[in-house]
C-alpha cells in the first residue's frame, strides 16, 4: 500500500519541494528511512512510532519504507515528521489519501502528538505558494511567522489529531488569517530613537546623510561619547523596508532559525557582533552553510564596534560580500547564496587608551602605539566607508537637560524624502542608492555648479585629497544635495561633504 | 678622517667596553694620557673596578685597535677626540665634557651661531607651533638649531629649522647608529640631507639607556650659548636641559605660558628663578647680538576677509580652541550650515581643524 505526501526542506533562503513516499508492505515488521536523512530524520522513526501509539492510533505491524525524493539530496532537521505520520496513517486508511493532495504538510512531533515549531517556515511557504501549493499545513507556532503570506492556505495546528480531523473534514481548522503588511508597519516601535541622544549635531547629521544616501560610516570617538547608542539609532531613521524586502530579510533570519516572534521583520535589522567573532560567524557557513551576520543585516544594519579589535582576516572577509550585495558559502554537504546589502557603521577610538585628542583627558599613547592601533583597518576597507565623522563627548550638564531633540521620525521623512529622490534618478539602473555609484554614472549623475567644481579642485591641493577620497567626497555631496532638494551638487554641499573625511588625513598620516 | 697617533689611542681608550667620562677622565688623571695606559694596562687598577680592568686587557689588542677604527670608517662616522682642535671649542669648557664625540653629517661643530631648543615630547599645539616658528626665524638669521631629536618640541625645533634652511645638529641618547625613536629616521635623514649633523658621546651601536637620555642634556647645552626652553612640565626633561645650562653658564630662554596649564609650569618656574622670557626669536636674537628686531610696520596683522557669517564663527573661536557642538550652540547656526562655513575657512588656511572634533584659529 502506497501514500503520497508533500513536504519541504530548505535550500539556502528557499524552500525545496520534497515528495515523501510511505510503502507498507507484507513482511517482517521494521521502519526504514531511505533518502539521504541526517540523524535528526532518521530519529522520526521513534518520535512517529510513539506519537501515533499515544493518540491511540495503531501503529502498523508491516515493513514500512519511508522514501524522501529526490533521492540523492541531503534530508536534514525533524520537519518530516508530520509528514511521514500522515503518511502512515493515509496508508491505514486513517486519513483519506485524496484529502493530502496538494497538500504541503511541516512540523516536528512530539512523543505526545503535539506539534513543534520548525526553521525556516517562512521561506517555506513562499516557495509553495509560487510552486502551486493549494494548502499548508504547519504547526501553530509557526503561525505568526508565515502570517504575511497570502494566496496559500496556511493551517496551523497544534497535535497530530487535529491534523487528521481536519483532513478527515471532520473538524477543519481554519487557515491563518493574512495580515497586511501596512498594519504590521504600524505596530513597529523602535527601541532607540534619536531623541534620547542629547547634542552630537554634527554626527546626527552625518548619520543622517549616511542614511540617505546609504553610506558606511565610520565614528571615530573617546569612550563613553554615545558612539553605540548613536548607531542603534540608526535603523529608525531609515527608510520602511518595502514588502519584498521584509520578506527577504525576514526568510534570512527564518532560516538563520531567529524569525522574530511576530512574524515579518518591519523594523530593519541592526546586528552587532562581538569583536571577537570568527569568520564564519560573519560570513556565514558551518556544517550546513547557515548565513552570518553580514546576511542577517541584509537591508539593515551591521555594527562594528572597536572596530580595531576585529581580527583583520574577518574584516577583509567583509570586502567581497560589501562590494557584491550577495555572499555565497560552499560546504560539503550544501552551496548557499545569500543576499548581503547592509549599511555598515563602524566605531572606533582615536586611540589605544581613547583620549588622543580629547581637552580634559590626557592621552597616555605614545604616536607609535597609535599608528600601529590605526594600522590594524587596512586601506581597502576605509575606502569603501564614505563618512568618517568624530564624535565628541558630551558635557554632563548636556546630558542631564530635557531639553527635546528631534525624534527619528522627523529625520526619517528627509531620509524617505531623499532615497526617494533617488529612486526616480536610478529607475531602471542597478544602482540602489548614491553610495553604489561607481567612477563612470558619477560623472553622469552628479553634475557641479562651477564653484563646486571650484572648490572641490582647491581641496584637492590644499587638503591633499586622494583619488578615492574625491570620488568619496563627490558621493557624499550628491547625497546632501538630495536632502536639500537640488538636481546640482552646489559649493556648500561640497564644503559640507569636505568636512566628513578629514579622518584620513588626520589620523590616517 | 684622518687621526694622529695621540687621537687614535684617545679614540681606542674611549671605545672600551664600559667606558664612561668619569673613568676616562681618572684614568687620564692616573696615567697621564691614553697611550701610558695601552703601554701599561696595569696603572688602572688603582682608580677602576676588576671588572673594568678585565674589559681594558681583553680590549688591548691590535685586532681591537684597528677594529675601532675600520668600523667608524664603515659607517662613515667622524670622530672628535677631545684633545683634537675639530673638537667644539665650547664644548671643551664644561665640567664634564664627552671625551669623544661621534658624528653623522657634517663633523664639523664649531658654529658660531648655535642655539638650542628643548622641550615636551607632548607638546600643546601652541608649544609645537612656537617649537617650529623659533626655530625657522633662528635659521633664517644663520642660528644652527641643536636639539634631542625626541618626539615632540624636538621633532618641531628641527624641521623648523631645516624649513627655515637652517643647519640643525642633533644629539642622541643613543649612539648615531641606533636612531630613536624610530619614526624620525626620515627626519634624520633630512638632517643629515641638509648638511646637518646627528652627534652622540655614545658608541655608535649602543642603544638607548634610561640614564643616557639625561646625560646628553649637558651636551645639547654645552654646544651652545643659550637654551630656549619651550614647553615642559615640572618633572620635564627640558628643565634638566637648564639646569646643566646654567651650571655651565649658558643663557636660558623660556616660553611664557598660561599659570593654569600644566606643560607651561616648566618655563613659568624657570622664569621666576631668572630665565630670559622669550616672547618672540628677536629677544633671543637681540640677546645674542645676532641680529635687530625688524622695524614694526605700524599696521597690526590685518584680519583676514570673511563674510558676516564667517566672522561669527572666527569670533567664537578667536581666543580658544571650540568643538564643533560648542560653537554650533553660540552661533546657532543649523549643521549643514556651520559645517560649509567651516570648510571654506579650513581652505582658506583661516582656522584648522583638530583632533577631537575641534577647530582654532591658525
Amino acid at each position: 500500500m502506497l501514500a503520497t505526501t508533500l513536504c519541504y526542506g530548505l535550500g539556502g533562503i528557499e524552500g525545496v519541494q520534497i515528495t515523501v513516499e510511505v510503502n507498507l508492505s507484507a513482511g517482517l515488521p521494521m521502519f526504514d528511512i531511505v533518502g539521504l536523512p541526517d540523524a535528526a530524520v532518521k530519529e522520526a522513526r521513534e518520535r512517529i512510532r510513539a506519537a501515533l501509539k499515544n493518540r491511540g492510533y495503531a501503529f502498523p505491524g508491516d515493513r514500512i519504507t519511508v522514501n524522501l525524493a529526490p533521492a540523492d539530496l541531503k534530508k536534514e532537521g525533524p520537519a518530516f515528521d508530520l509528514p511521514i505520520a500522515i503518511g502512515i496513517l493515509a496508508c491505514t486508511r486513517k486519513v483519506n489519501p485524496a484529502s493530502i493532495a496538494d497538500t504541503a504538510i511541516l512540523g516536528e512531533l512530539a512523543l505526545d502528538g503535539t506539534l513543534r515549531p520548525v526553521r525556516g517556515a517562512l521561506p517555506i511557504a513562499i516557495s509553495a505558494r509560487g510552486h502551486g501549493v493549494k494548502q499548508m499545513i504547519l504547526p501553530a507556532a509557526n503561525a505568526r511567522e508565515v502570517s504575511c503570506v497570502d494566496g496559500i492556505r496556511l493551517i496551523p495546528a497544534q497535535n497530530l489529531d487535529q491534523v487528521v480531523r481536519h483532513l478527515s473534514g471532520v473538524e477543519p481548522i481554519a487557515p491563518i488569517e493574512t495580515v497586511g503588511y501596512q498594519a504590521l508597519l504600524g505596530q513597529r516601535v523602535y527601541a532607540a530613537d534619536f531623541k534620547y541622544v542629547k547634542g552630537q549635531k554634527s554626527a546626527k547629521r552625518a548619520l543622517e546623510i549616511a542614511a540617505a544616501g546609504g553610506h558606511n560610516v565610520l565614528m571615530v570617538g573617546p569612550p563613553g561619547s554615545g558612539k553605540t547608542l548613536m548607531a542603534r539609532c540608526v535603523p529608525s531613521i531609515l527608510p520602511d523596508m518595502t514588502f519584498d524586502e521584509a520578506l527577504v530579510t525576514t526568510r534570512i533570519h527564518s532560516v538563520a532559525g531567529c524569525a522574530p516572534e511576530s512574524g515579518l521583520l518591519t523594523e530593519r535589522p541592526f546586528r552587532s557582533p562581538h569583536h571577537t567573532a570568527s569568520h564564519v560567524s560573519l560570513v556565514g557557513g558551518g556544517l550546513h552553510a547557515t548565513p552570518g551576520e553580514i546576511s542577517k543585516a541584509h537591508n539593515g544594519v551591521l555594527f562594528l564596534d572597536e572596530l580595531p579589535e576585529y581580527r583583520r582576516d574577518v574584516l577583509e572577509a567583509l570586502r567581497q560580500p560589501m562590494e557584491d550585495g550577495f555572499v555565497t558559502i560552499t560546504r560539503v554537504s550544501a552551496q548557499s547564496t545569500y543576499p548581503s546589502e547592509f549599511m555598515l557603521i563602524c566605531s572606533m577610538n582615536p586611540c589605544p587608551c581613547g583620549n588622543f585628542g580629547s581637552k580634559t583627558r590626557e592621552c597616555r599613547c605614545t604616536p607609535n602605539d597609535i599608528r600601529k592601533y590605526l594600522n590594524r583597518i587596512s586601506g581597502p576597507l576605509l575606502d569603501r566607508i564614505d563618512l568618517h565623522i568624530e564624535v565628541e563627548s558630551v558635557p554632563a550638564e548636556r546630558i542631564a537637560d530635557d531639553r527635546e531633540e528631534e525624534p527619528s521620525a522627523a529625520i526619517r521623512a528627509r531620509v524617505e524624502q531623499a532615497r526617494n529622490v533617488q529612486r526616480a534618478r536610478y529607475e531602471g539602473l542597478p544602482l540602489a542608492c548614491n553610495a553604489r555609484l561607481d567612477a563612470q554614472t558619477l560623472r553622469k549623475f552628479c553634475p557641479m555648479s562651477r564653484e563646486a567644481n571650484r572648490m572641490l579642485s582647491l581641496a584637492t591641493t590644499s587638503m591633499g585629497l586622494s583619488n578615492r577620497a574625491f570620488t568619496r567626497v563627490i558621493k557624499v555631496a550628491r547625497t546632501i544635495a538630495d536632502l536639500a532638494g537640488e538636481d546640482e551638487i552646489g559649493s556648500a554641499h561640497i564644503a559640507e561633504a569636505l568636512q566628513y573625511r578629514s579622518i584620513d588625513d588626520k589620523y590616517w598620516k | 678622517m684622518e687621526y694622529n697617533l695621540m687621537e687614535q689611542y684617545w679614540l681606542w681608550l674611549s671605545a672600551v667596553p664600559g667606558m664612561s667620562p668619569r673613568r676616562f677622565y681618572a684614568l687620564l688623571n692616573a696615567c697621564g694620557d691614553a697611550r701610558a695606559l695601552w703601554d701599561d694596562p696595569s696603572c688602572a687598577r688603582d682608580v677602576v673596578d676588576e671588572k673594568f680592568c678585565a674589559s681594558l686587557q681583553v680590549a688591548r689588542s691590535e685586532r681591537f685597535f684597528y677594529d675601532v677604527f675600520a668600523r667608524l670608517e664603515k659607517a662613515g662616522i667622524a670622530a672628535l677626540p677631545m684633545i683634537s682642535d675639530r673638537y667644539p671649542a665650547r664644548l671643551r669648557s664644561i665640567v664634564d665634557a664627552p671625551p669623544t664625540l661621534y658624528v653623522r653629517g657634517n663633523p664639523d661643530l664649531s658654529d658660531e651661531r648655535m642655539f638650542a631648543i628643548v622641550g615636551t615630547r607632548a607638546p600643546s599645539y601652541d608649544g609645537k607651533k612656537a617649537a617650529k616658528e623659533f626655530a625657522q626665524v633662528l635659521a633664517q638669521n644663520g642660528v644652527t638649531i641643536v636639539s634631542g631629536l625626541a618626539r615632540g618640541v624636538d621633532t618641531c625645533a628641527h624641521t623648523g629649522c631645516l624649513e627655515g634652511g637652517g643647519r640643525t645638529v642633533a644629539v642622541l641618547g643613543s649612539g648615531v647608529n641606533q636612531l630613536y625613536p624610530p619614526e624620525n629616521e626620515p627626519l634624520a635623514r633630512r638632517i643629515i640631507e641638509e648638511g646637518g649633523s646627528i652627534v652622540s658621546e655614545m658608541q655608535p651601536d649602543d642603544g638607548p639607556q634610561r640614564w643616557s637620555f639625561p646625560a646628553r642634556n649637558r651636551i645639547i647645552s654645552g654646544l651652545t650659548p643659550g637654551v630656549l626652553v619651550v614647553e615642559g612640565r615640572k618633572t620635564s626633561g627640558a628643565l634638566i636641559t637648564a639646569e646643566d645650562a646654567l651650571d655651565q653658564s649658558r643663557d636660558v630662554f623660556a616660553i611664557p605660558g598660561s599659570i593654569y596649564s600644566p606643560l607651561a609650569e616648566g618655563p613659568n618656574r624657570l622664569i621666576q628663578s631668572g630665565a630670559y622670557p622669550a616672547l618672540s626669536p628677536w629677544d633671543i636674537l637681540e640677546s645674542q647680538r645676532w641680529g635687530a628686531r625688524p622695524a614694526a610696520n605700524g599696521r597690526r596683522k590685518a584680519e583676514p576677509e570673511m563674510s558676516d557669517d564667517e566672522k561669527r564663527i572666527y569670533k567664537c573661536i578667536q581666543n580658544e580652541p571650540l568643538s564643533f557642538e560648542e560653537i554650533a550652540n553660540l552661533t546657532k547656526f543649523s549643521t549643514p550650515e556651520l559645517n560649509s562655513h567651516l570648510t571654506m575657512l579650513i581652505l582658506r588656511g583661516i582656522i584648522v581643524k583638530m583632533p577631537g572634533n575641534c577647530y582654532r584659529v591658525s
